[in-house]
């Protein structure tokens, strides 16, 4: 999946990079800039196994691409000296001393770096197999929990499967009923109690309720339907079985909870 | 100090609705942070959203009081069930557990409450002391000092976490990157990836805040047992006084590791998870009982305690001077601030800008010390609930507030497209060590990064020398920042790579 993750961002960063030459100058400076940041770094992970052979090209590459922009800008206008000088140089880098470059992308790439220790600390290249292993030892750098290990790896994708969901029923129906849907959902997955899980499912739509109330009634719309279902306060059936109006009842629950 | 500035800012705290919001973030920070598998960040980034309708004053309080009050509330469950609620609290579990399981909890908890609001208070009562020579360096640096600032911040920060060093710059690049899309808001360019009116405007950082955040952690708690008490932990009411006694007759420790916490809290990408471990392993090295360590010291407690808490102060210092993160908890305040209308920088500190607020929060932050100890005293007998609730509770609703909160802001379909897409895209950056703080700090950042960037090169005619050559434009800090951000990033490959080439 790590690989899945650097394509993404490697594709996007190209895409992003090569759509912004149609912005003016002034607005394409910063996205091209950063766009190329990302698809050079997603590049150079993506081939950290052969990084001794790709560096030296990535950098004779980016070191040609900056001396032909900056050399045309001088002899055009003048300017663009500095990026020329950097170009002439990562060139000079990548082809003269490709041992060492290939060894320094190497490090760059593979190895953590340690701030308060005098040395940095040097390892082997990690392979594909090796870091889901050091994925799972290592401690993230999450601000939740310490210790980061997935004990049962169905959780994560049916939580995501779950939230997709989520989205097209909110898209369909709107978030005031999708959310207490996806609740009950939930509470099917991990087989809750029903009583707890009635207790649960309550208590999201009367949370949904209170946006709809107090922060958004368009939340109750779905987007690409237009439907917006009856919310509860406008439920005659519900007003003429409890005999009392709706919307204070809940607008109370909304209050206790 | 502007004295009457901050006399303002005392009038603009002390009345109940701001009062009110102060109670509430505190409370409901210790709450968030003694669930095992939320968080500060988790719980600061729901609650954004909620504070659209708040005055931005009302807004930034109550998120660092959940800010504050979340560094105690982590310790409940590292003491009651040896699970830290937060990161910050980790080394709190190598003494508080063992205390807990030798019947002290109550005491171990008191301490912790004590130590906390101590370290809180005295840190706080620093920065406000430190705050005119602060003020007078936010002042003195200008635009493109502020895009180097932001820049050496995600160095920084690349460097210290964890992973290697070209997955935190990936990270903070693909973070920057995503401001891009949209029109250029600060400088007014037009500027369209794509022609669909639905990304005119962005993608919404708070979107990207809750994704990585909050659905990110909820995936990843999916996938995880435990972390909740199966039993009942007896928490007894007498060891509360022992708890306060063994913290103020420790002041010493409570000092230093509040320092220590500030010191460190101010380093961007550091944050409480570090200051929490450099405190207690100053704890142990400088005692006389190295070896009792572990084992249930009350010393251990009260350092790591204390130094979490003394981490927030410091964490503001970057925040608030030049919008750069020192922790997770503090990106999502600076997405506050600038939900708000809010610029982190010079104007945070000038009378006539938002100095009273900037004062305001800070004694808002004092208050809320006060109010850990005397809440979290109080309530020691009862926190053990906390710690007994199932996380297959907490997902669902945590998922839905995140769906309702970010949906409600602009009712933009986009907005739940991008916290399922950077959900699933944290969930898989933490997993293999990419840096979340550095792609959170460049999504905060993007903005105003650019903006400095544009003006910078405005000013210079468009060259990139005036971040490098001082004669030309008479600005000596960036070169100096320059050669700084230089020497972070490239400086020990360069070193490696002389060295290869002289053997």
């Amino acid at each position: 999946m790590e690989h899945v993750l650097l394509l993404l961002f490697l594709v996007v960063g190209s895409y992003m990079f090569w759509e912004a030459r149609e912005f003016s100058p002034a607005a394409a400076e910063f996205p091209r800039l950063m766009a190329g940041a990302t698809a050079v770094l997603a590049f150079l992970i993506l081939v950290r196994n052969y990084l001794k052979l790709m560096g030296p090209v990535v950098v004779a590459g980016l070191g040609l691409y900056w001396l032909y922009g900056g050399g045309t800008a001088y002899l055009e206008a003048g300017e663009g000296l500095f990026r020329t000088v950097v170009g002439a140089a990562l060139l000079v880098a990548g082809v003269v001393f490709r041992k060492q470059v290939g060894e320094s992308a190497e490090s760059f790439v593979a190895e953590p770096m340690q701030v308060l220790g005098e040395e940095d600390v040097t390892g082997d290249v990690p392979t594909d197999e090796g870091d889901a292993t050091e994925a799972d030892e290592e401690e993230s750098d999450s601000g939740a929990m310490y210790v980061y290990e997935i004990d049962d790896p169905r959780g994560p994708v049916v939580t995501g499967v779950l939230c997709v969901v989520y989205m097209l029923l909110t898209f369909s129906i709107g978030m005031l009923y999708a959310s207490p849907i996806f609740v009950a959902m939930w509470a099917a997955w991990v087989r809750m109690n029903a009583g707890k899980a009635a207790a649960l499912v309550g208590l999201s739509f009367v949370t949904a309720y209170a946006f709809y109330e107090f922060i958004s009634s368009d939340i109750a719309e779905g987007w690409i339907t237009g439907w917006e279902p009856t919310p509860p306060d406008e439920l005659p059936i519900l007003e003429e079985f409890l005999q009392v109006p709706v919307a204070e009842l809940v607008t109370w629950s909304v209050v206790v909870v | 100090m502007s004295f009457e500035t901050f006399v303002d800012a005392i009038f603009a705290l002390f009345n109940l609705e701001t009062m009110i919001w102060v109670v509430a973030g505190v409370i409901i920070g210790i709450i968030v942070g003694g669930l095992p598998g939320l968080g500060p960040p988790l719980g600061m980034a729901i609650i954004l959203p909620l504070t659209l309708p708040l005055n931005p004053a009302d807004a930034i309080i109550l998120l660092i009081g959940v800010y504050s009050g979340s560094m105690y509330g982590g310790s409940i469950a590292a003491i009651l069930i040896n699970t830290p609620g937060v990161s910050s609290s980790a080394a709190t579990m190598f003494d508080g557990y063992p205390m807990s399981q030798q019947g002290r909890a109550g005491t171990a908890l008191s301490i912790s409450a004590t130590a906390s609001a101590f370290a809180g208070l005295f840190t706080i009562t620093a920065l406000l002391l430190f705050s005119p020579l602060l003020i007078e360096m936010v002042l003195a640096v200008g635009t493109p000092e502020r895009f180097l600032v932001a820049l050496l911040g995600l160095a920084m920060i690349t460097v210290i976490t964890r992973g290697s060093f070209a997955k935190g710059l990936l990270a903070g690049a693909a973070g920057l990157l995503v401001t891009t899309v949209g029109s250029a808001q600060p400088i007014a360019l037009d500027r369209r990836y794509s022609e669909h009116l639905l990304l005119h405007d962005g993608i919404d950082f708070v979107a990207v805040l809750i994704g990585l955040f909050a659905i990110a952690e909820m995936m990843k708690l999916a996938g995880q047992e435990g972390g909740i008490a199966e039993g009942n932990v007896e928490i007894n009411r007498e060891g509360i006084m022992e708890g306060i006694r063994t913290t103020i007759t420790r002041p010493v420790t409570v000092f230093k590791s509040g320092m220590i916490g500030m010191i460190v809290g101010a380093i961007p990408g550091a944050g409480a998870t570090v200051s929490n471990f450099v405190a207690y392993s100053e704890a142990v090295r400088s005692s006389d009982e190295p070896d009792t360590f572990g084992s249930g010291n009350e010393i251990g407690v009260v350092a790591s305690e204390a130094s979490n808490n003394g981490t927030v102060a410091g964490s503001l210092v970057p925040a608030i001077s030049f919008g750069i993160p020192g922790s997770s908890s503090t990106a999502v305040l600076i997405g506050g601030l600038l939900m708000h209308g809010l610029r982190p920088g010079a104007s945070m500190f000038q009378a006539d800008g938002e100095l009273q607020l900037t004062y305001t929060i800070l004694l808002a932050l004092l208050v809320g010390n006060v109010i850990i100890l005397g809440f979290g005293l109080a309530a020691v007998t009862r926190l053990g609930y906390l710690t007994k609730i199932d996380t297959d509770y907490i997902i669902p609703m945590v998922v839905v507030l995140s769906f309702l909160g970010t949906y409600a802001l602009r009712i933009n379909p986009v907005d739940i497209v991008t916290i399922i897409v950077f959900g699933v895209i944290g969930f898989y950056m933490v997993r293999y060590n990419y840096s979340v703080i550095a792609f959170v700090l460049g999504v905060v950042l993007g903005d105003i990064a650019e903006d400095n960037l544009y003006t910078s090169l405005q000013l210079s005619d468009g060259s990139y020398m005036i971040f490098i050559n001082p004669f030309e434009y008479g600005r000596w800090i960036s070169p100096i920042l320059s050669l700084m951000i230089f020497a972070l990033l490239f400086g020990p490959f360069i070193k490696r790579a002389v060295e290869g080439i002289r053997s």
